[in-house]
C-alpha cells in the first residue's frame, strides 16, 4: 500500500493533482448524465428551438432574413442554454451539498474545490452541446433564407458556448449560496434579472449577462433592424470590453462560488 | 513522540447549542477508540478534525498541521469512513473506491490499481464488480473501509466501522484495522458504541460526554485496577469461598454471575487460596488478575459529567 506514488509526492505539483481530479469529476459527471431520462430531456431541449424554426420556416410568415439572427439568439443561448442549466447546474450541486457522499467528497484534499468545478464543467458541457446541435440543425433549416449562414453560425455558437459558461456561473454560485432554494432563486433570478432588468433600454441592464450577449450578437452579425428604436438596448463598446466584462463576470462568480464552498459549513450528517 | 491531534480549549457552537466545550486532550499516535453516549460531541469533534465545520474558539492541530489554515495538508494524510450508508449510486464497488482515489490527484491506472489491491485486503471478491446499490450492509462498510484509505493516508478516522456487521465480519474489521495498525503503521481514531471493539484493538481510549473529553488514557493503564486484585470462579455456588475468604482478612465481593473478586491479593494470597478452597469444598475453575470493566469506567465518566451537570 505505501510502495506507490501517494497523494502527498512533492513530484507532484498541487495544480496538476486538482487539475488531474476535476477531469475525474467531470468524467464521473458525465458517465452518471448518460441516463436515458438526462438523454430524453437533453434531446427534448436540444429540439424546442428546431420545431419553432420549422414551424417559422415552413408554415409561418416568412421572417426578414436579419430576424432571424434575433429569434436564434432569443431561442437558443437566451432560452434553451438557460434551461439546460437551470436543470443541471444548481440542483446538482444542491443535491450534492445535501447527499450523504458530500462528506467523502469534502475530505478530500480540495474536494470541495474538485466537485465544484467538476459539476459545472458538466453541466457546461452537456448545455453547450444541446445549444450547438440545435444550432446546427436550425441553421441547417433555415440556411436558404439567411443572408450569410456561416457568420450566423458562428457568432451563435460563440453566444451558445458564452451563454453556457455564463449562466453556469452564476447558477453554480446559487447551488453553493443557498442550496435549500438554488433553484428558486435561478429561476427568480432569470425571470427578473436576465428576462426584465435585461431587456430594460437603460444602464442598469449593462450588469446582465443579456445585455453583453446582445451587443456582441449586433456587432458581429450585420444587424440593421430598428436601429434608432433599439439604439438604448445597446451600447457602442467593442466586442473585446463586452468579452472582457463577460469574462470577469464568469471569473468573480466562480471564484466567489469556490470561496464560499471553501468556508461554508454544510450539513452533513447528524450528531451521534 | 509528538501527539497525533492536539486540541486546546476547542469549543463548537451551533447557534446557541454548545456541541463542543473547551476540549483539550493531545490524542497520541496508534489506535484510538472514542466513545460517548449520543449528543455527547463525538461525530462534531470529528468534523473539527476534518475541517468540515469550524471552531468556535480554541486551536486544533491534526498531524502537526494547524486547522483550519493547513486543512488540505490535513485531508491529504488523514481517511474518513464515515458512519452513514453514502454510496454513489450507479457505480461499482472497484469503481467508486477509483473514483475516490482519482478525486485524491491518483493517476487513473494507478488508482485503479490502489483499489483493487485495497478491495483485495478488505476481501472483496468478484461482487467489486457489481453495482453498489446492490450490496448487502457489510460490503458497503467494506467499500467505505476501502475508500477511506485508497490514497494511503496517516490517520484514519472510522465512524462506527462494525454497525451493521454479523459477528463473523466484524471480527475480520477488527483483524483488518488491526492489522493497519501493526503492519502498516498506521494510527486509528475509531468512534463507536460497541465497547468489546474498543477493547479488542484500541491502544487508547478517550470517553466523551456532554461536549467534553472526560477521560483519555491508555487502556492497559485503565484495565489496571488501583490495587492488586484476582478474580476467582468457581464450580457450584461460590458463598461459602468468600465467607472464608473474608474471614481470613480479605476485602471480597461477588457479582451476579458468582465471580469472586478479592482486594489487595498478594502472594500470601495465592498461597492459601487453594486450603480455602478445600475448607469451602467448591472447585477453582479460574483465578486471574481482575480487570477493571471498560463499561464500568465508561458509566463512571457519563454519570460524573452528568452529575456535574456541565
Amino acid at each position: 500500500m505505501n510502495d506507490a506514488a501517494t497523494p502527498t509526492d512533492p513530484k507532484q505539483s498541487e495544480l496538476l493533482r486538482t487539475a488531474r481530479a476535476v477531469v475525474a469529476c467531470l468524467r464521473f459527471e458525465s458517465r452518471r448524465s448518460l441516463s436515458i431520462p438526462r438523454l430524453a430531456t437533453w434531446c427534448l431541449l436540444a429540439l424546442f428551438p428546431v420545431g419553432i424554426v420549422t414551424v417559422f420556416r415552413y408554415f409561418g410568415e416568412m421572417p426578414r432574413p436579419e430576424v432571424w439572427a434575433l429569434m436564434l439568439f432569443l431561442l437558443i443561448p437566451e432560452s434553451m442554454c438557460l434551461l439546460g442549466l437551470l436543470l443541471w447546474m444548481a440542483p446538482h450541486l444542491q443535491s450534492e451539498l445535501d447527499g450523504k457522499t458530500w462528506p467523502y467528497l469534502a475530505v478530500r484534499p480540495h474536494g470541495r474545490l474538485i466537485v465544484f468545478l467538476g459539476k459545472y464543467l458538466n453541466a457546461v458541457v452537456w448545455t453547450a452541446l444541446a445549444g450547438l446541435a440545435s444550432l446546427s440543425i436550425c441553421i441547417y433549416i433555415a440556411a436558404p433564407l439567411m443572408v450569410d449562414a456561416g457568420v450566423m453560425f458562428q457568432t451563435l455558437a460563440a453566444l451558445v458556448v458564452l451563454s453556457s459558461m455564463g449562466y453556469g456561473a452564476l447558477y453554480a454560485l446559487f447551488g453553493v449560496l443557498i442550496p435549500k432554494r438554488a433553484t428558486l432563486i435561478a429561476v427568480g433570478y432569470t425571470l427578473t434579472g436576465e428576462l426584465l432588468i435585461g431587456t430594460l433600454p437603460a444602464v442598469v441592464s449593462e450588469i446582465t449577462f443579456q445585455f453583453h450577449f446582445r451587443c456582441l450578437l449586433r456587432n458581429w452579425v450585420d444587424f440593421t433592424i430598428g436601429a434608432d428604436e433599439t439604439r438604448l438596448l445597446f451600447s457602442e463598446a467593442p466586442s473585446w470590453q463586452h468579452l472582457a466584462i463577460i469574462a470577469g463576470m464568469i471569473v468573480g462568480f466562480l471564484a466567489l462560488g469556490i470561496w464560499l464552498i471553501q468556508v461554508r459549513e454544510y450539513s452533513i450528517q447528524d450528531e451521534a | 513522540m509528538a501527539p497525533l491531534i492536539e486540541l486546546q480549549d476547542v469549543t463548537k457552537y451551533y447557534r446557541k447549542y454548545c456541541a463542543l466545550r473547551n476540549v483539550t486532550a493531545a490524542i497520541p499516535a496508534g489506535v484510538t477508540g472514542l466513545l460517548g453516549p449520543n449528543g455527547a460531541g463525538k461525530s462534531t469533534l470529528i468534523k473539527v478534525l476534518l475541517g468540515l465545520v469550524k471552531l468556535s474558539s480554541g486551536s486544533a492541530k491534526v498531524l502537526g498541521h494547524s486547522l483550519p489554515r493547513e486543512r488540505f495538508s490535513i485531508r491529504s494524510k488523514i481517511g474518513f469512513m464515515p458512519e452513514d450508508d453514502c454510496y454513489f449510486a450507479g457505480l461499482s464497488g472497484v469503481e467508486s473506491v477509483r473514483f475516490l482515489a482519482r478525486l485524491s490527484g491518483i493517476p487513473s491506472c494507478e488508482a485503479l490499481r490502489r483499489a483493487h489491491e485495497i478491495l483485495d485486503f478488505c476481501d472483496m471478491g468478484q461482487e467489486r464488480y457489481r453495482d453498489v446499490e446492490t450490496y448487502s450492509t457489510g460490503m458497503r462498510q467494506k467499500v467505505k473501509f476501502a475508500a477511506s484509505m485508497v490514497h494511503d493516508p496517516v490517520l484514519l478516522i472510522l465512524d462506527e466501522p462494525t454497525a451493521g456487521l454479523d459477528p463473523e465480519e466484524r471480527d475480520r474489521m477488527l483483524t483488518r484495522i488491526k492489522s493497519l495498525s501493526h503492519d502498516a503503521g498506521k494510527s486509528i481514531l475509531i468512534s463507536t458504541h460497541i465497547l468489546p471493539d474498543v477493547q479488542a484493538t484500541c491502544d487508547h481510549v478517550a470517553v466523551m460526554a456532554e461536549g467534553q473529553i472526560r477521560l483519555l488514557e491508555r487502556l492497559d493503564l485503565l484495565s489496571r485496577p488501583s490495587e492488586p486484585a484476582m478474580q476467582l470462579r468457581t464450580l457450584g455456588g461460590s458463598d461459602a469461598l468468600l465467607a472464608v475468604i473474608q474471614r481470613a482478612g480479605y476485602a471480597a465481593t461477588v457479582d451476579e454471575m458468582g465471580m469472586v473478586t478479592v482486594r489487595a491479593a498478594d502472594e500470601r494470597f495465592l498461597a492459601r487460596i487453594w486450603d480455602w478452597a478445600r475448607e469451602a469444598n467448591v472447585t477453582l475453575k479460574s483465578l486471574t488478575p481482575a480487570q477493571n470493566s471498560l463499561e464500568q469506567i465508561f458509566l463512571a465518566c457519563v454519570r460524573e459529567a452528568s452529575r456535574a451537570g456541565i
